[in-house]
């Protein structure tokens, strides 16, 4: 049994041994969880949900509330981190599930919307730094390779982590990884393209 | 098997980031041209990798609200105490189930239970002690000794306190079996060591009787000469008892009174009978 004294003590335990003290309905523990994952999940959420921060702020929220009602479900053998962001996962595949219903929604009604100004939008993307090219690049992939590059360049797992979390094989991992890697480094280029034509059009 | 067949795309995010393609060695081109068309696909690649990796190590991490904690912690608090009353009703609120079938009031009928034959238990070995059967026999004295015909013995000083001495010891001189020895004819063969067949020791010890004593024993002693009949009062058998009871142990060198009553044997008591048959 752990013996905990002062919340200085929490600070050194794993999040495995946290993970059962919450378990117990030891609110310290759940304190310094929420304190440990709490900015990497935001962000995490911000990230993967269109950078919709009242988005990520509920689903942040979400996430730690299952926690607090379902951590009997959790298996002491497993990382907690991997599990914690298995969780988001799938709240994100569910969100992507409703948006995508809602986007077709929207879809229509702006393809009946006269006159779309693409040269406008193309002008503002002119502006935008590397950032926020890849930004663009990584919201047209779909919804895998998307969170299999998030999970990797962005909150750092390694090859097994992503393949616990995404509950796939590391070889699935690294060969979606690589074609990731591959589609993005085509599409930035094909933007560069383009950002070259609007440049060499705009200062005519 | 090739020596580039143990390299997986992973390989090349490890090769992109950390070599040039002219750095590579001829079977890391091979097989990174395997998967990238030229070294100019390789070098935009190269770039691109670079990039995300310091855009991402450079990116600042938002902060959620404060009021998310807040809002968690309370709802951990309430989910703490919720658990407990649902606790507290699967022991005695079970739905459909008839008061006296909760397990709440089983389990509470069977401790209670428990604790009463505890205390029973506890009761019984209490009344059973040795100080609660000299506190019996005490109140017991106590009675015969105010229904006693005080009177007669007022002056008789301490014999309160001889009675108290002799009461409250383990072996407490019986009045009943002096009474009832009364009326057994007088057994001087039984007696053993100290038989009053033996002529002079019979001689001796009536000369003991008759020796002056002092302090409390003559007060006893006339108070015992003073009754009338063949029976001794309860008071005056229990004084004479003791006086003589004291009075043997101190020719078997036994030089304390209290030393003397805490171990008389039944040898002794009949030393008391006898030697009360023999001053009457």
């Amino acid at each position: 049994m752990i013996d905990l004294k002062g919340n200085s003590a929490y600070h050194k335990h794993s999040d495995e041994e946290l993970m059962g003290l919450v378990g117990a309905r030891d609110s310290k523990a759940f304190e310094e969880l929420y304190d440990r994952y709490s900015r990497l999940m935001f962000n995490y959420f911000h990230r993967m949900l269109w950078k919709d921060k009242e988005r990520a702020r509920d689903f942040t929220q979400d996430l730690f509330t299952k926690i607090i009602q379902k951590n009997e479900l959790y298996d002491a053998k497993r990382s907690f981190k991997t599990w914690l962001y298995s969780i988001a996962h799938n709240m994100c595949k569910n969100e992507y599930a409703k948006h995508e219903v809602r986007r077709d929604a929207h879809s229509e009604i702006k393809y009946t919307q006269p006159g779309i100004d693409r040269a406008k939008a193309d002008v503002e993307m002119d502006k935008t730094s590397f950032k926020k090219e890849l930004e663009q690049a990584l919201q047209v992939l779909d919804e895998v390779k998307r969170t299999t590059f998030e999970l990797r360049f962005y909150q750092e797992m390694s090859i097994q982590e992503i393949s616990e979390v995404m509950d796939c094989s590391e070889g699935t991992v690294k060969s979606r990884l690589f074609y990731t890697l591959k589609q993005l480094n085509e599409k930035l280029k094909a933007f560069e393209h383009i950002l070259c034509w609007v440049l060499i059009f705009l200062f005519k | 098997m090739k020596q580039f067949d143990k390299y997986d795309p992973e390989d090349i995010e490890s090769l992109l980031l950390n070599k040039q393609f002219a750095e590579l060695y001829p079977e890391e081109k091979e097989f990174v041209l395997r998967h990238l068309s030229d070294e100019e696909q390789y070098n935009s690649m190269r770039k691109m990798l670079i990039e995300i990796r310091e855009i991402s190590q450079s990116d600042d991490l938002l902060t959620p609200d404060a009021s998310i904690k807040k809002n968690l912690m309370a709802q951990f608090e309430s989910e703490r105490k919720g658990r407990f009353t649902i606790w507290l009703n699967s022991l005695f609120a079970a739905p459909d189930v008839p008061w006296f079938r909760q397990s709440g009031v089983q389990m509470a009928f069977g401790i209670g239970v428990v604790l009463i034959g505890v205390w029973g238990i506890m009761q019984w070995n209490n009344s059973n002690t040795p100080a609660a059967l000299a506190e019996a026999r005490k109140e017991e004295n106590t009675l015969e000794t105010t229904s006693a015909p005080i009177d007669s013995i007022a002056s008789v000083e301490n014999e309160q306190q001889i009675v108290n001495v002799d009461t409250s010891s383990k072996n407490v001189l019986p009045s009943k079996p002096v009474v009832l020895a009364m009326n057994v004819p007088l057994q001087v063969e039984s007696v053993g060591e100290d038989s009053v067949q033996d002529e002079p020791a019979a001689k001796a010890r009536e000369a003991e009787v008759n020796a002056p004593i002092t302090s409390d024993d003559s007060k006893l002693v006339k108070a015992e000469s003073t009754s009338e009949g063949s029976t001794f009062s309860n008071t005056e058998n229990l004084g004479a008892a003791t006086v003589e009871s004291k009075r043997i142990m101190s020719t078997k060198s036994v030089t304390s009174l209290d030393a003397a009553i805490e171990a008389p044997s039944l040898k002794d008591y009949k030393d008391v009978i006898e030697v009360l048959f023999t001053a009457r």
